[in-house]
């Protein structure tokens, strides 16, 4: 059955903007499964739930998973793969000698979960990761230019690291929102206002960017209007 | 530890030395410059020294930043970041670190609020220089593992600043069909 994976970053970044319920209405319109690893779920509930701060939204999360939105993948299914690719991503960029760890296990078991389930699509809001995926030849110019550090790739694990990645495909949460918006998941918040289209989901991309979805100002003005042209042309 | 992260400690401390020791107009923003350099190795090796190191400054020059009494700043920390300079040219880690953490009390002691303030002041130091290590190429959940800090308050925390604005990779009308694709929108 078709999935889609969800890295931690979206599931924040939604929780933190009350949009959680927002989840479980796609999932219906999807007819799939949406997961999440056991990694994911430490960062996610494990470690919130234990803590005074954000308590009541790893509470939420865990409705979430209770209510059957989101399934967790046991970690002996990914941990494999996992490893390997958590390996091969911290060792691609060499600076001052060493592979600079730049990713979390929690993102790379969202990455293994998608590939070994096969899912459409993972869910990542953070940028580091995404862009390993889909352009780390710039990645490694942001490191460089940040460290003022010559950084070397080592092409092999990049390839590997590529060929093992190459059919991952990335979404954000600002999608996530754009997409639920045009299935009119949001209509009982178009208000008697002018442009309440535009304004609404000025404010829920607006919302995910503030809570740590990687899209540009330039990139919300570009999906409000193209929303916008999709509803004109219906 | 690592020849570099050595290397780099101990200039780092040299330098803090030297603008405390210069008692000048100036040493503000050069302990908030020097901090925020320490920043390339913290990214870079991730290790607990590089970091220690950088919110050890970053606090000294937030106290300083409040105004509090400066000759206290001057004569309490300046022996002991030589200490621990000494101490880690001749590769005593072990009490290189207790000299670190001694910086930390001495700052406490410094500001009479600091002992509330000081917990405040470290949460908000991590999350500023996890988003500089995060601008640095470095994962939002490897930053917050790094400096033991929760993904949701950096989520947030670096949400709210401007780094999120770097464009990259697949251009977004590609990823928003994809998305209503995967929804079954035409």
């Amino acid at each position: 059955m078709k999935s889609i994976f969800f890295d931690a970053g979206p599931v924040i970044s939604l929780s933190t903007n009350n949009l959680l319920w927002s989840l479980a209405r796609l999932k219906s319109r999807y007819n799939g499964h949406f997961y999440f690893s056991a990694a994911v779920k430490k960062e996610l509930i494990d470690t919130p739930y234990n803590s005074k701060r954000f308590k009541f939204e790893a509470i939420q999360v865990m409705k979430a998973v209770e209510q059957g939105v989101f399934e967790i993948t046991p970690a002996d299914k990914t941990a494999k793969l996992a490893k390997k690719l958590l390996d091969l991503a911290n060792n691609i960029y060499l600076a001052k000698g060493t592979g600079v760890r730049i990713v979390h296990r929690g993102e790379i078991d969202s990455l293994a979960g998608a590939e070994i389930m096969s899912s459409e699509a993972v869910v990542i809001d953070e940028r580091t990761t995404r862009m390993l995926i889909e352009s780390p030849e710039e990645l490694k110019t942001l490191v460089e230019n940040k460290l003022h550090t010559p950084v070397k790739i080592q092409s092999e694990n990049l390839e590997n690291f590529r060929k093992m990645t190459s059919e991952i495909r990335i979404i954000r949460s600002s999608e996530l929102v754009a997409v639920a918006y045009e299935l009119g998941i949001f209509d009982e918040y178009l208000l008697k206002v002018p442009e309440a289209g535009r304004q609404l989901l000025d404010g829920l991309l607006w919302g995910v960017k503030l809570n740590g979805c990687a899209v540009s100002r330039e990139e919300i003005d570009k999906i409000i209007n193209f929303e916008l042209k999709k509803q004109k042309s219906i | 530890m690592n020849d570099s992260i050595k290397k780099d400690i101990l200039s780092l401390l040299k330098s803090a030395i030297d603008i405390l020791e210069s008692e000048e107009e100036g040493d503000l923003l050069e302990l908030q410059e020097l901090s925020n350099h320490v920043i390339h190795n913290a990214s870079i090796f991730q290790d607990e020294d590089s970091i220690s190191m950088a919110l050890l400054i970053y606090s000294a020059y937030k106290i300083f930043a409040r105004g509090k009494d400066k000759n206290r700043i001057y004569s309490n920390l300046t022996p002991v970041l030589k200490q621990a300079k000494a101490d880690l040219a001749r590769d005593n880690l072990e009490s290189f670190r207790k000299r670190v953490k001694n910086g930390f009390k001495i700052i406490m002691t410094i500001d009479s609020e600091a002992s509330i303030y000081l917990e405040e002041l470290l949460d908000k130091a991590k999350l500023k220089k996890g988003a500089k290590i995060y601008e640095h190429g470095i994962s939002i959940a490897r930053v917050a593992e790094i400096l033991g800090i929760s993904l949701w308050e950096l989520s947030s925390y670096i949400g709210r600043t401007n780094l999120p604005e770097y464009k990259t990779g697949a251009d977004m009308e590609k990823r928003i069909q994809l998305a209503r694709q995967i929804f079954g929108l035409k």
